[in-house]
């Protein structure tokens, strides 16, 4: 009577849970080591985006890229950052980086010198520990400009 | 200035019925005043069914005492979302022109579509009524809290953790209608209301109503 009682109420509390969830989130946490590298004497507030490689759609209907998060770092170099990573929107995963060199928050305004970027597709994703290194080696274009290449 | 004097005057002809809240000069009840103004006698029992655009939905309730009845159904706009609940209806006022009854609520959210929201949910209703022989003219004050709960599961490398967080959705309901009984055990109604749903981010849309009251008045 008692393990027919126990399986009545872990049923209902089962279907009471399954009746309240609204969103379901699922990350997959990444801690990423990331190497940018920049030309010599290059000096600023660097900015790494880190995208999905596809988003919507499938094989040639793909979106490419898709903006998880945004991190700053003082200048170029080494950069430690945890990801957490939402599976259910895409899949694979892209690093771009742009360094400002002026500090005035946004790449190549008009009129004023061109600004490092790079981007790097980061190898054996999904894992939970990975690294990267993203070559600096363009100037004033965004990530959709470089991907797919 | 004539807003004041019908106001005055209706104030006077209420209220001092306000402190007789138990008149024995009260009429016997009618199962319509029941259905919108709530506050049914002991013994009394009905089923209150309405629809219209955009929403629906029927309330069956009796009386175990005099000043408490229980009540339950479901509210669903546009069969997308749907509200079961279960009620209890407190008489507060009760005189031979006007009814004042409350309605604490619980019950549970189930909208589907775009906008998926599931969840908990309490409601607090006024039902007032003013007694007019056959015709009930009634207004219907509500809110009502519901809590949306979301679920994240990070997968790391020390495995799998489950975080919760929860948001509120806050609703305002007002009805204003028409009630006519028929008979006594049969009745009528007509109105219009203003809920507005996912207060202060969603849009308010008025609605419009027919509804039908059967029962038993003691």
């Amino acid at each position: 009577m008692n393990a027919r009682f126990t399986r009545a109420l872990s049923a209902l509390v089962s279907v009471a849970c399954a009746a309240c969830i609204n969103s379901d989130r699922r990350l997959y946490e990444v801690d990423l080591m990331g190497e940018i590298v920049a030309p010599a004497n290059t000096v600023g507030a660097t900015t790494v985006e880190l995208h999905h490689a596809e988003t919507f759609g499938r094989g040639a209907l793909a979106h490419p890229l898709g903006l998880i998060e945004r991190v700053s770092a003082p200048a170029p170099g080494a950069l430690r950052h945890t990801l957490l990573y939402p599976t259910d929107l895409g899949s694979g995963l892209v690093v771009y980086a742009w360094v400002d060199l002026n500090g005035d928050g946004q790449l190549c305004r008009p009129g004023t010198p061109p600004e490092p970027a790079g981007l790097a597709v980061v190898q054996g994703f999904p894992a939970h520990a990975l690294s990267y290194r993203v070559e600096l080696t363009s100037s004033c274009v965004g990530p959709e400009a470089l991907f797919p290449r | 200035m004539r807003a004041l004097t019908v106001t005055t005057a209706l104030a006077a002809h209420l209220l001092p019925s306000f402190a007789n809240a138990q008149s024995a000069e009260a009429p016997p009840s009618w199962t319509t005043t029941d259905a919108v103004g709530g506050a049914p006698s002991r013994g009394s029992w009905g089923v209150h069914a309405w629809g219209g655009w955009h929403s629906f939905g029927a309330r069956g309730y009796g009386a175990i005492t005099d000043r408490l009845a229980i009540a339950g159904g479901f509210e669903s706009v546009l069969a997308i979302r749907w509200r079961p609940f279960v009620a209890l209806n407190v008489r507060f006022v009760d005189t031979a022109r006007f009814r004042l009854s409350g309605e604490p609520s619980f019950g549970w959210l189930l909208q589907r579509g775009e906008f998926t929201k599931l969840g908990p949910s309490a409601e607090l209703r006024l039902r007032m009524a003013l007694k007019f022989g056959r015709v009930v003219p009634f207004v219907t004050l509500a809110t009502q809290l519901t809590t949306l709960a979301d679920r994240t599961v990070i997968d790391s490398a020390n495995g799998s953790r489950t975080e919760w967080s929860f948001r509120h959705e806050l609703a305002f309901i007002g009805d204003l209608g028409l009630a006519i009984a028929i008979t006594r055990a049969f009745g009528l109604e007509v109105g219009a209301g203003y809920p507005w749903y996912d207060a202060p981010n969603g849009v308010p849309l008025p609605r419009f109503f027919l509804g039908i009251h059967v029962g038993a008045a003691r």
